[in-house]
């Protein structure tokens, strides 16, 4: 047999459904917008754009003794400065060493 | 007696026509739109558009098995390939530095999982030829698996297709979740592509359903712990396997390059690096050379001596860039780009066949080690590139 007999999906459909909102409207344009992603952090400016929901803040925080501590969040859509702020967990980590040669895998 | 063989005749042509694939135009669904949407499938349609149902692509089932058998061949011959690039340290001739061979090495002789891969085919007049083999950031399978099987369970639930891609990939999660490091299986794009998006998260929708535990990183957001010398997620927890859909040629130029090498938990990378052998097309001279005339490979050389007739390749072009294609020694078609950088490879000119200018090519899938199904993209013309169109299949 070729064919497939049972297919079902468990996450992609919503996930992605989600995903199709490819602009909000009102950071379309030039408008510009002072965002930080941790409370210790510094502003930046920003300007909008297609700013698709996994573009968004994710939540940041650490397992210790089994329960999770949250340190607010992070996107790599805004300045490092922006993101780390006097937050010495986040500053643990080095971020963005990876994704910078090019905007799509696929394609190929 | 001539009534007989007459009919004889118009059989046996009827037969020979069956025998071709085909392009059948047919009218699309009543608001596709929606409906391939209802499945996640966001990029339907972009400048151009992407997915295509006002066709299909049909085959007979002895095509169907000529392509099955012709890609567990090419398979068999691939790992060979690479087995003979690693034992003669060819991986110059690959433009691979020499810091990441180690990698590749130890990603072979450990037996790294390699979940999939796509072979670019052609199918003219019997004849199945191989165009090249997308072996590390293969896409189109949330394509091939899931949107053109919906499409065909619309358009005629009674025929078939080749197409056990998704249960494929479910049953090899499981099969590859022993021999992984203990904890969370990672999957990680670049974020600002819906497209690199739909893949990963398919191929973890099916990693989840294979019982793994998973959790969804953008690449740009991995973490590196200098002091622990390991990779971190946004919970700070360390990743151990991951499956990523970004080349490893771009991985190998960035910032966090040499640190795949120091990482302490010698994270499983799906693909693994050993994928980079064949994913460069410096591949296809290898093949021919260690399987010369092959009816399923076409002349493939690092040079142009006795070509008249030829495409011109980058070893790591992408989307269809800087191809050459060359008949009769004059230029017919050529693209431009950014590729190139590493060298080329020549290869002998097989044209995609014409459907009323359309030109297929058939996306041949491995997961595992099986050949699982297809996916046809078309083109306008002979170089298929990225306003290719996604276009459904069945079986007759």
């Amino acid at each position: 047999m070729k064919k497939s007999k049972i297919v079902s999906l468990v996450l992609i459909t919503a996930t992605l459904a989600a995903c199709h909102k490819e602009q909000v409207e009102d950071w379309n344009g030039n408008k510009k917008v002072y965002i930080r992603s941790d409370s210790t952090a510094a502003y930046s400016h920003h300007h909008g754009g297609a700013w698709l929901w996994f573009y968004a803040f994710r939540p940041y925080g650490m397992y210790r003794n089994g329960s999770y501590s949250r340190m607010g969040y992070y996107s790599s859509g805004i300045h490092h400065n922006s993101n780390i702020g006097s937050n010495a967990f986040k500053g643990r980590a080095t971020r963005g060493g990876f994704g910078s040669s090019g905007f799509s895998s696929s394609r190929a | 007696m001539v009534v007989l063989v007459a009919a004889d005749l118009a059989l046996a042509e009827h037969k020979m026509k069956r025998e071709k694939m085909r392009r059948i135009s047919i009218t699309p669904r009543n608001n596709w739109q929606k409906a391939v949407e209802n499945l996640g499938f966001g990029f339907h349609t972009t400048d151009v558009p992407y997915w295509i149902e006002s066709a299909y692509y049909e085959f007979t089932m002895p095509e169907v098995l000529q392509i099955e058998n012709a890609t567990t061949q090419l398979w068999e011959m691939c790992l060979e390939a690479v087995q003979y690039v690693i034992d003669n340290d060819l991986f110059t001739k690959f433009c691979i530095p020499s810091f990441f061979v180690p990698h590749i090495q130890n990603s072979w002789n450990e037996d790294h999982a390699s979940i999939y891969g796509r072979f670019d085919l052609v199918l003219n007049n019997g004849e199945i030829k191989l165009l090249e083999f997308n072996a590390d950031t293969p896409t189109s399978i949330y394509e091939a698996g899931i949107v053109q099987w919906f499409w065909l369970q619309d358009f005629d639930k009674t025929k078939d297709q080749f197409n056990s891609i998704h249960e494929k990939l479910i049953d090899y999660w499981k099969y590859v979740k022993d021999y992984l490091h203990d904890g969370v299986l990672h999957f990680t794009c670049l974020k600002n592509s819906l497209e690199d998006l739909t893949t990963v998260e398919y191929m973890r929708d099916c990693a989840i359903q294979a019982g793994l535990s998973t959790k969804l990183i953008f690449i740009e957001d991995i973490g590196w712990d200098g002091n622990a010398q390991v990779f971190l997620d946004l919970e700070e927890v360390a990743i151990k396997n991951i499956f990523k859909l970004y080349p490893y040629e771009w991985m190998i130029n960035e910032e966090f390059a040499q640190n795949i090498l120091l990482d302490k938990n010698k994270t499983f990378w799906i693909e693994p690096s050993w994928k980079m052998i064949l994913s460069n097309k410096a591949i296809l001279p290898i093949l021919w050379q260690l399987f010369p005339n092959h009816h399923l490979l076409l002349k493939a050389s690092f040079v142009n001596d006795d070509f008249t007739s030829y495409a011109k390749k980058p070893f790591l072009s992408r989307e269809g860039a800087n191809i050459l294609l060359v008949e009769n020694q004059k230029e017919i078609v050529s693209t431009d780009g950014e590729y190139g950088a590493e060298g080329y490879i020549y290869q002998e000119l097989y044209k995609l066949p014409n459907f009323e200018n359309n030109y297929a090519v058939i996306g041949s899938w491995v997961i595992g080690q099986q050949s699982v199904g297809i996916g046809i993209r078309e083109s306008d013309g002979l170089i298929t590139n990225n306003l290719s169109r996604f276009v459904p299949h069945l079986i007759v």
